[in-house]
């Protein structure tokens, strides 16, 4: 059974849908992103989850438990703010100390638990300081030791990486993940930024107006996309549209065959990942097209072309850049495998 | 040119201000009996007959009493007022912003009226519990805004934080917003000691020869006998209202740099 059950969720503010029919189960120990562009009602679903937010429909059980009328304080579940919502007038230990003196725990439990969170998040030093004296990464920290340190039935994390640079978030990252696995605490984050959720969770509901497009593990989101939007929203990727028909995909560039029959005739998108096309190079049977440079970003380990074919359309790809890239209006050939494409 | 006009429209603003209380001050010193220049040698006579004469030091422990009852019950009106309107919706909230500061717009003595006649009928005209009463309607609004203001400015997300932490909405005040807006109260609390300190409307309505404050017997005093002891209360009242000044201007400071 699962451990967190949301079941058909709708919320409305004023006659505004921010919510419809969303039903999620989460199961113990999981560590479950929300993933979405704003105004997805990610943001809005955390607050139900946390109780700062009624629902207009629907319900969320937790072990079986209805808990959808529970107030905040009595849901027993640890948030990360994204702006951290530190006691600006409380030390680093005191704050993290607050859940516990609230629940009337002894003071030498108190000292030894938040003695224990200080080393979990490497804060021993800091346990003195108050956290306007912090740096953001230390910060976020502190607020989720405070969120850790009654041990909730669940944490949740609302954009927590979004005030940091690129280079401490991916270390934080690296950093939630093995707490997460160290604790066995049941995480649920909130992100807009696809990265971050796949290289942090388990499982990935991808969100968009209001709705759940898909709930999936990363690599299947990544490589079996269930709709349009998802396919375009996580990771880089050629969409085409066109029929099928025959056992064929045709578009107006191309036509190939495709591998496993029981695609339904009519009209469909082919999603091609940029990583699957060859470019310079083709292999028996791949479907081959000629175009020329558009547009290239180097990063150093590889340049991003983006490839313009003769009907205008442009497509992306990746090409090594070991002797620098490739000069815009030089002709390429782009070549890709047809059981690489993924029909939706 | 524009910076000869500058200067000299703020000496001139200054001197209409400042000189008529620069010239009056000199005057508890004055050696003579009269509120006149030239001053008859230098006395402090008048301050000791200020410290020693028992109705001058009954009006200013009436004025203390008044002024710090009013300051605890205005306090308490004016905090639940600002906390309970944080809790309601937009408009709501702007409907009860104007009933709760409407004491300010409405004339002082059309209230002096209003509580001199309702006293008198609930036999509390004349008594402390009157003057207490009325001043802390006058001073409420300004310890209502001054309250509102400090709690508008905390960060929305730490009585959220706290909720999620476990804490129910009486600890959420006591240990995070009563803290983070304490400048706010106290504020509020020297808003309150000051309105009624140097209130005079109202108590020349609802006062009793018993339980005059000090501005009324200033007032008084004013037409029975012209004498530099006058001076010398004005010169201690200004000396008073001049700490309060400074202490709020330290609590101003004291309140800007909380966020992080």
């Amino acid at each position: 059974m699962a451990f967190i059950d949301i079941r058909t969720i709708d919320k409305f503010y004023g006659s505004f849908q921010a919510l419809s029919e969303v039903s999620l189960s989460i199961p113990k120990g999981a560590f479950v992103t929300l993933l979405g562009p704003s105004g997805s009602g990610k943001t809005t679903l955390l607050k139900i989850l946390a109780g700062f937010e009624g629902v207009s429909a629907g319900q969320i059980l937790l072990d079986g438990r209805d808990i959808t009328a529970l107030k905040p304080e009595a849901r027993n579940f640890g948030l990360v703010f994204q702006g951290y919502a530190l006691f600006p007038h409380m030390s680093v230990f005191d704050n993290i100390a607050y859940p516990l003196k609230v629940r009337r725990k002894g003071r030498g439990e108190i000292a030894a638990r938040v003695e224990a969170m200080l080393d979990l998040v490497q804060l021993r030093p800091f346990a003195r300081r108050k956290p306007q004296e912090l740096s953001g990464g230390q910060q976020q920290r502190v607020a989720l030791a405070r969120a850790l340190v009654f041990q909730p039935d669940l944490l949740l994390l609302d954009e927590p990486m979004s005030a940091l640079d690129k280079k401490l978030r991916v270390d934080l990252q690296d950093q939630l993940r093995d707490i997460h696995q160290r604790l066995g605490t049941t995480f649920i984050n909130v992100t807009h930024d696809q990265e971050e959720a796949m290289h942090m969770s388990d499982r990935i509901a991808v969100m968009n107006l209001g709705r759940i497009e898909q709930y999936d593990m990363a690599h299947t989101l990544y490589r079996r996309p269930a709709s349009r939007f998802v396919a375009d929203f996580v990771g880089k990727s050629n969409i085409f549209a066109g029929t099928v028909e025959g056992g064929a995909f045709a578009t107006e560039e191309f036509r190939m065959a495709l591998p496993a029959d029981g695609a339904r005739p009519g009209a469909a998108e082919l999603v091609i990942r940029p990583e699957d096309i060859r470019l310079g190079a083709a292999v028996a049977g791949d479907v081959v097209l000629a175009g020329s440079v558009a547009a290239s970003t180097y990063s150093g380990d590889r340049a991003l072309y983006s490839i313009a074919l003769p009907g205008g359309r442009v497509m992306l790809t990746y090409g090594s850049a070991r002797d620098g890239a490739l000069e815009p209006g030089a002709p390429v050939q782009i070549a890709f495998d047809a059981r690489d494409g993924i029909l939706i | 040119m524009s910076r000869a006009i500058f200067w000299v429209s703020t000496v001139l603003a200054l001197l209409f201000l400042v000189v008529p209380l620069a010239l009056v001050m000199p005057l508890a010193f004055n050696g003579s009996s009269f509120l006149t220049y030239p001053m008859e040698g230098f006395s402090l006579k008048w301050f000791e007959e200020v410290f020693t004469e028992g109705n001058w030091v009954r009006a200013f422990g009436n004025s203390l009493k008044v002024a710090l009852g009013t300051t605890a019950v205005a306090l308490v009106i004016g905090g639940l007022a600002a906390t309970g309107l944080m809790l309601t919706g937009r408009w709501l909230q702007i409907v009860l912003t104007g009933l709760f500061v409407s004491p300010m717009i409405v004339p002082s003595i059309v209230i002096g009226v209003a509580f001199a006649y309702s006293f008198g009928r609930m036999g509390l005209s004349g008594s402390y519990a009157g003057l207490v009463l009325s001043h802390s309607i006058l001073a409420a609004p300004l310890v209502f805004l001054s309250i509102l203001t400090s709690l508008r400015g905390l960060d929305p997300d730490l009585d959220l934080a706290a909720a999620s932490l476990g804490a129910s909405r009486g600890q959420r005040f006591r240990h995070v917003t009563l803290p983070l807006a304490a400048p706010g109260f106290a504020a509020g609390a020297l808003f309150a000691f000051t309105t009624s300190f140097d209130e005079v409307v109202v108590a020349l309505f609802v006062a009793s020869p018993d339980s005059l404050t000090l501005p009324v017997a200033l007032f008084a005093g004013l037409r029975d006998r012209l004498q530099p002891t006058l001076v010398v209360v004005a010169l201690l009242l200004s000396l008073i209202s001049f700490a309060f000044l400074w202490l709020m201007a330290r609590l101003q400071r004291l309140n800007a740099p909380q966020k992080p």
